[in-house]
Formats: structure tokens, C-alpha cells, sequence
């Protein structure tokens, strides 16, 4: 028996609170839930819930809501230890510690920090310093993740960061990007500005400016064939530029993506925002962003279409096609065609392999000496 | 679909469970279909590929939109449907603070087992579960961080290769059930083992904990019971922690109360029988 | 047990350790008696003796310890 699931909408208007969670039927409440989870937007379908409020839920959901909030707290804490930690390994060897993403949030206190749920810590060092960084990590207990020798070299050659690495006795990772795309993507992200422009946070601890986190968030939901977490990227993008737009101009926002090269990306994404959270948008479409081309418009429905998680609570069209065009979309615009042939041809090897063999095979190979 | 009850926790189980759902039943009566509208967990039991249906195939457990484990042999889907279950709990419940432990009740009092695979505890608390105790948990203590006291769940014991033969005789009053064995899990051979029946289980409250065993099995060892510096018991029941580090405060704070008031014991021994007259006057 | 902004501090039951939990940084400490006895004996802990401290109350020996900045070691 298939449940009867959620509209998007339902969920979306009890997300951004415009629906009371009390307001639903148990059913309802039931697959907001199952939803939110897949979609890993609790932490946000928890900030919804207060103590009170919690009192008028059923068990589960205010046991869920609970235990969200208790696992958010310790994840503060542990971050921003291991944020000091970090920054105090890699302060001998001179590099001062630049945050990105979830940790950033959370060690900035950014108005989306609350219930923002990471799984790694990601930094932005400079390129040249690479080898100095991995140098000061290994001396310090973290060691690099072991990976096949393709995606070893995709990683070193062609992407932005560096493999994932792992500490030894506290089990975090690591993510050490040194840019915010890849290379080859013709994008320009200037990251002396970046770095010129970082907020200090403590000691050798820096976060972005929010202009910045905004840049970095905005391509990675844009730009990423993976968009498993967009519905929680476009929260934290709204939450970030409302915050931003509370101080600083629209014009000044757009300029960073300019510089980036990334112009059209800005009114791609200001659309796809609007879609989500309407009315907070409509101003600033009719005056500060472009029109969008067809291709664009089909762009951002494919996105729209995709943010959301594929669960049988959530009821939507899981159009195959709306993903294939958001990873086409993803890859052309990080590396040229020939080089996305060659990697599609490879990824689709792997990708046939897995749909007739299973996921599990490649995982099952002997790891190579 | 079905829906579950284990008293503490409710699971919404879907997908194809035509091949367990005998099992599930004998294993959990009285406490499956009374369908609910919100489930505290969701697992959904999904097919992976086209030519593995056809060649070897094989299952996902879909839990709550995520995939967690590797894909099984659809032969070995009751183990990993009580594996899931009890991962929904660590995963998603820091509401209490969860020790990986069996706990046997006896007396209003309980005793915590906690340890690796090997020592013996899953055997031991089986037994007593079919003889006169109460398992409240077989693989993880459920402590309210107010009050310390330990929470019984509807779940059967799991028992791994030689125990299942060993429990066997054991299992014969009508409350009890042995399920079937899945053979060649990546843990051994698996077994299920009812050891009350709902009626009973809804009696059972919250407890305070008496004593924290720490047990060895092993055949050549005599029988062999001393107490342990409280220091190294709390180290000890720390390191068996599944969320320990999540809830913080409150959890070392209702740790030492238990530390403090509870009997630590080692014990190292090669019969049932031995134990068996110790942990009843830890109980008086 | 003894609260502070930054520490939870308690003497186990059977004095056979005292146990730190830092708020800050949400580590635990399990700091054997025998451990603060030796620091006594050593001269680590000038301002009591290893006797006189002994026959403190937990509370005693807690406060004893703050007043020599000894837990300052688990911040």
C-alpha cells in the first residue's frame, strides 16, 4: 500500500511556517515528517516546533522534533571544537582556517545555522598552499579517505577540492577546496577577494563575507549534478540573502556574481527562489533581475522539480527527464564537452554496471595496491 | 505494509514483506496491524536492479528516504529488518540515552549487560528471559535522563550460531518463540527469540538499574566475579554509548548517578547455571 | 556535584576517581584519586598535603582543587 503523501505545497508552506504544523491532519503530519527527513530538512521542520507546540503533536513527531533539536545542539558544539582544533593545527604552518557551508553557518551564527544538519567540515585554502595544508593534517592525525585511482584524479586534476579527509580519533571529514568550481568550468571565482574579504571569527578561525557564502551556496545548488540536498540549499540561499538584503543592495549582491561570471546564474537562481517562496521574491523580479532565455525558464522548472526528494510522501512528478537535463546542465557547465564525454562515457559504464549488477559492485572490488 | 508495535517505538514497514510476514507475526503478536497514523519509524524494503531480480536478487532498506546498509539477499531480510530497527533508534531517538547493552529485569530491579559480540550477553539474557526474568532489551538500554531508570521494548532476542542450540530447550512455555534460522548473515546464523507475551509486556515499567555486568565467556575460565573501581565501569558503559556524545549534560550527569548507585561488576565464566544465583541476589 | 560555567565536577562513590565534563567543549575526564594523590605528593598541588586532603569531604576536595587551578588543565 502506497501512502497518499503530501502535495509540494503542503510541505513547502509548513517549512517556511505559513501553515502550522498543528494545523495538519495526523496523516499529513505523518509524511510532512517522512518528508522533511528525506529531504534532510528536519532540522528546519524542527525550528517550526516549540516547546508548546510540541506538547499538541503526536508522540513521534514531537519525539522527532526533540531529538532534532538535541542532536543540532551537540552539533554545534562539536564543530566549533573542531573548528579551534583546526584552526590551531594549521596556524603553526601559517595557514589561517577559511570556512565554507554548513560550518561556516554555524560557526558564524548565520539566521540559518539553527537546525542546519552537516556531515563534513569544508575549508577554502589557497592552491599554492596545498601541499603545506595536507602536510600540517597528517602531521595532526587526519588521513586521506582511500578512493579508486579515477575519482583520485578526477578529484586532483579536474575538481576544486582535494579527497575527503578523515581524523583518525574523532572521525570528522575533511573537505579542502581551493576553489569554489572546477578549472575547467570557465567561470572565474575570485578567491584573493575571498580571502581578502573573510570575516574573522577567532584566532586563525574565518568564515566568507555573506556575499560570498551566498556565491558559493548559490553554485553549488546550480552547478551540482547531485541536488539530493537542493531544497535545504535553497533555504539556506534564502535565509542568507534576506539576511543580506536587510543591509546591502541587491546591485552590490549581483556584482559578486558578475565578477564570478556567473550572471545569468543569479537570475536563475532569484527565479527558482521565488517559486519557493513567492511573495519575498516578486519585487525584486520586477526591478533587479533579468528575464530569463527559454532554455533558462526550462531550467528552472527542471530544478524545481528536482529539489525535492523522491519518497512516496511527497506527491510530484519524478520526472526522469527534469533530473537528466539538471545533470547535463550540472556537468557542461563545470567542464568542457569533451572532457564531460569522456567522463559521462566512464560514469555511464559505471552507472549501466550498477542498474544491472547493483550499487554494491564497484564497492566490492579489491581496493587496488 | 505493516504496522508495528514495539511499545516504545511504532514502525511503518512496506514494500514486498510477503516473505517475513509469518515471522513477523508469531514474533510480534498482538502488536502488528492496528495501523497508525504516525509512525515513529519508516522502512521501506525496495528491489534494487533488473538483472539482479533475475540472476542473484537482492534488497535496500529504504529507511526514511535513506540507504544506510548494503543491499541483501531477500533470504536474509528478517535480521535486517530487526537490524534496521534498531539502527531507526540509534539514528533518530536522543530522547534517552542509549547504551549498547542487553537488560535483563527481575524484581523491579534491572541489570545492564553491556559488550561485544562474544561475551556472551545475548545468550545470557535469552535464558533469563525464558526463565523467570524479564528482557526488557536485547541490544540496547533505553535510560529516561531525568529519572535513570531503564524502558522495556517489545523486540525479541537475537541469538547467533551455537546459542540458538543452546536456547532451544528452553523455549516452551506459549508466551515463548524461536522464529526461524537465517543461515550465512555476515553475523553467523541468526535466530529470533519471543520471550513474553504483549499482555505481559504492558505491564512492565520503567526501573532502576541495580547492577552493570561486564561478562566474559569463556570455557576454560572457573567462575570468576569481582567488583570494579566505579571509574572504570563509567569509562566502560561511556565507550558502549550509541549517543553518548549527542546528549551531553544530561547523559554524563545520569550516568554517574547510576555509576554511583549501581553494583560494577566483571565476571568471567563458562556456565549459565553459575551466573544465574549471582545476578538473583544482585536483584534482592 | 559541582557546577561552574565550564565544568560538571563529581567524586565518584567509591573515591575512585572524579569525573569532568566540560561544557565548552563537551569533552569527559575520568581523573583517577590516585592521580591527584601522586600530583599531591609531587608538589604539582602546593597549598595541602596528600594527608590533610584525603579526609576532605567531595565538596572539600573539589573546591580545594579549584582554588589550585587544577582543572583549569581539562579547559
Amino acid at each position: 500500500m502506497t501512502p497518499s503523501g503530501i502535495s509540494k505545497a503542503l510541505f513547502l508552506a509548513t517549512l517556511t511556517q505559513q501553515k502550522s504544523i498543528t494545523e495538519l491532519e495526523p496523516k499529513e503530519a505523518d509524511s510532512l515528517l517522512r518528508a522533511a527527513i528525506a529531504a534532510h530538512m528536519h532540522g528546519v521542520l524542527a525550528n517550526t516546533v516549540n516547546q508548546r507546540l510540541s506538547l499538541l503533536l503526536p508522540l513521534p513527531l514531537s519525539r522527532h522534533c526533540a531529538s532534532i533539536h538535541t542532536f543540532s545542539f551537540a552539533q554545534k558544539n562539536q564543530v566549533a571544537a573542531a573548528a579551534k582544533l583546526l584552526s590551531e593545527q594549521l596556524s603553526s604552518a601559517g595557514i589561517p582556517v577559511l570556512l565554507l557551508k554548513g560550518a561556516a553557518y554555524i560557526v558564524g551564527s548565520k539566521p540559518n545555522a539553527q537546525g542546519r544538519l552537516i556531515s563534513d567540515i569544508d575549508i577554502l585554502v589557497q592552491r599554492e598552499a596545498l601541499t603545506t595544508v595536507e602536510n600540517a593534517l597528517q602531521k595532526n592525525g587526519w588521513r586521506a579517505k582511500p578512493l579508486n585511482d579515477y575519482d583520485e584524479k578526477y578529484y586532483r586534476e579536474w575538481s576544486h577540492e582535494l579527497p575527503p579527509y578523515i581524523h583518525s580519533e574523532s572521525g570528522v571529514t575533511l573537505d579542502i577546496h581551493h576553489n569554489l568550481i572546477p578549472l575547467s568550468s570557465g567561470k572565474t571565482i575570485n578567491i584573493a577577494q575571498i580571502d581578502a574579504t573573510k570575516v574573522w571569527v577567532a584566532n586563525n578561525l574565518y568564515i566568507p563575507s555573506d556575499a560570498y557564502l551566498i556565491l558559493h551556496s548559490a553554485i553549488h545548488l546550480l552547478l551540482n549534478d547531485d541536488t539530493e540536498k537542493g531544497l535545504r540549499d535553497c533555504f539556506d540561499l534564502h535565509s542568507l540573502i534576506q539576511g543580506y538584503l536587510a543591509s546591502g543592495s541587491v546591485d552590490s549582491l549581483r556584482a559578486i556574481f558578475i565578477e564570478a561570471n556567473c550572471e545569468a546564474e543569479f537570475s536563475i537562481l532569484i527565479h527558482l527562489l521565488n517559486r519557493i517562496f513567492k511573495t519575498q521574491y516578486s519585487e525584486l523580479l520586477s526591478t533587479g533581475v533579468q528575464r530569463l532565455s527559454w532554455h533558462d525558464r526550462v531550467l528552472v522548472s527542471s530544478l524545481y522539480k528536482t529539489i525535492f526528494p523522491r519518497t512516496d510522501y511527497l506527491r510530484h512528478n519524478k520526472s526522469a527527464l527534469a533530473r537528466q537535463h539538471v545533470y547535463i546542465h550540472g556537468h557542461l557547465s563545470k567542464m568542457p564537452l569533451l572532457l564531460f564525454i569522456q567522463h559521462i562515457c566512464y560514469k555511464g559504464y559505471r552507472s549501466a554496471v550498477k542498474r544491472l549488477l547493483g550499487e554494491t559492485f564497484f564497492k566490492s572490488l579489491p581496493p587496488k595496491k | 505494509m505493516i504496522s508495528l508495535n514495539s511499545g516504545q517505538y511504532t514502525y511503518r514497514i512496506r514494500g514486498d514483506i510477503e516473505s517475513v510476514e509469518e515471522q513477523l507475526t508469531r514474533l510480534y503478536p498482538d502488536s502488528l496491524n492496528h495501523e497508525f497514523a504516525v509512525a515513529d519509524f519508516d522502512i521501506e524494503i525496495q528491489q534494487t536492479s533488473l538483472l539482479r531480480t533475475l540472476l542473484r536478487p537482492q534488497v535496500t532498506l529504504n529507511i526514511e528516504g535513506h540507504k544506510p546498509f548494503n543491499p541483501i539477499h531477500p533470504s536474509k531480510l528478517l535480521p535486517s529488518i530487526e537490524w534496521a530497527m534498531n539502527w531507526c533508534v540509534s539514528a533518530y531517538d536522543h530522547t534517552k540515552l542509549l547504551i549498547h547493552c542487553s537488560v535483563a529485569v527481575n524484581n523491579g530491579k534491572a541489570i545492564l549487560f553491556p559488550g561485544k559480540s562474544g561475551s556472551g550477553k545475548s545468550t545470557l539474557s535469552a535464558y533469563l528471559g525464558l526463565n523467570g526474568w524479564h528482557l526488557y532489551s536485547d541490544e540496547m538500554a533505553i535510560i529516561n535522563l531525568d529519572t535513570g531508570y531503564v524502558e522495556a521494548v517489545f523486540r525479541p532476542a537475537s541469538l547467533k550460531n551455537e546459542s540458538i542450540e543452546i536456547i532451544k530447550p528452553f523455549v516452551q512455555a506459549s508466551e515463548h518463540y524461536m522464529s526461524c534460522t537465517t543461515k550465512g548473515t555476515h553475523k553467523g546464523d541468526i535466530a529470533h527469540v519471543r520471550t513474553m507475551s504483549k499482555d505481559v509486556y504492558d505491564t512492565l515499567e520503567p526501573c532502576k538499574i541495580a547492577a552493570v555486568l561486564f561478562l566474559n565467556f569463556d570455557k576454560k575460565q572457573r567462575f570468576n566475579a569481582y567488583e570494579i573501581d566505579k571509574s572504570i565501569g563509567l569509562a566502560k558503559v561511556i565507550s558502549n554509548g550509541f549517543n553518548y556524545s549527542v546528549t551531553g549534560e544530561a547523559a554524563f550527569s545520569i550516568l554517574v548517578s547510576i555509576v554511583n548507585q549501581a553494583t560494577i561488576l566483571e565476571v568471567s565464566y563458562s556456565e549459565m547455571a553459575d551466573i544465574k544465583e549471582l545476578i538473583a541476589e544482585l536483584v534482592l | 556535584m559541582q557546577t561552574t560555567d565550564t565544568f560538571l565536577i563529581h567524586r565518584l562513590a567509591d573515591k575512585s576517581a572524579f569525573v569532568v565534563f566540560n561544557r565548552l567543549n563537551w569533552c569527559t575526564y575520568i581523573i583517577s584519586f590516585n592521580q591527584v594523590i601522586e600530583n599531591l605528593n609531587e608538589g604539582i598541588i602546593k597549598s595541602i598535603s596528600s594527608k590533610d586532603f584525603i579526609v576532605l569531604t567531595a565538596k572539600e576536595q573539589i573546591d580545594t582543587l579549584f582554588k589550585a587551578d587544577y582543572w583549569d588543565t581539562f579547559k
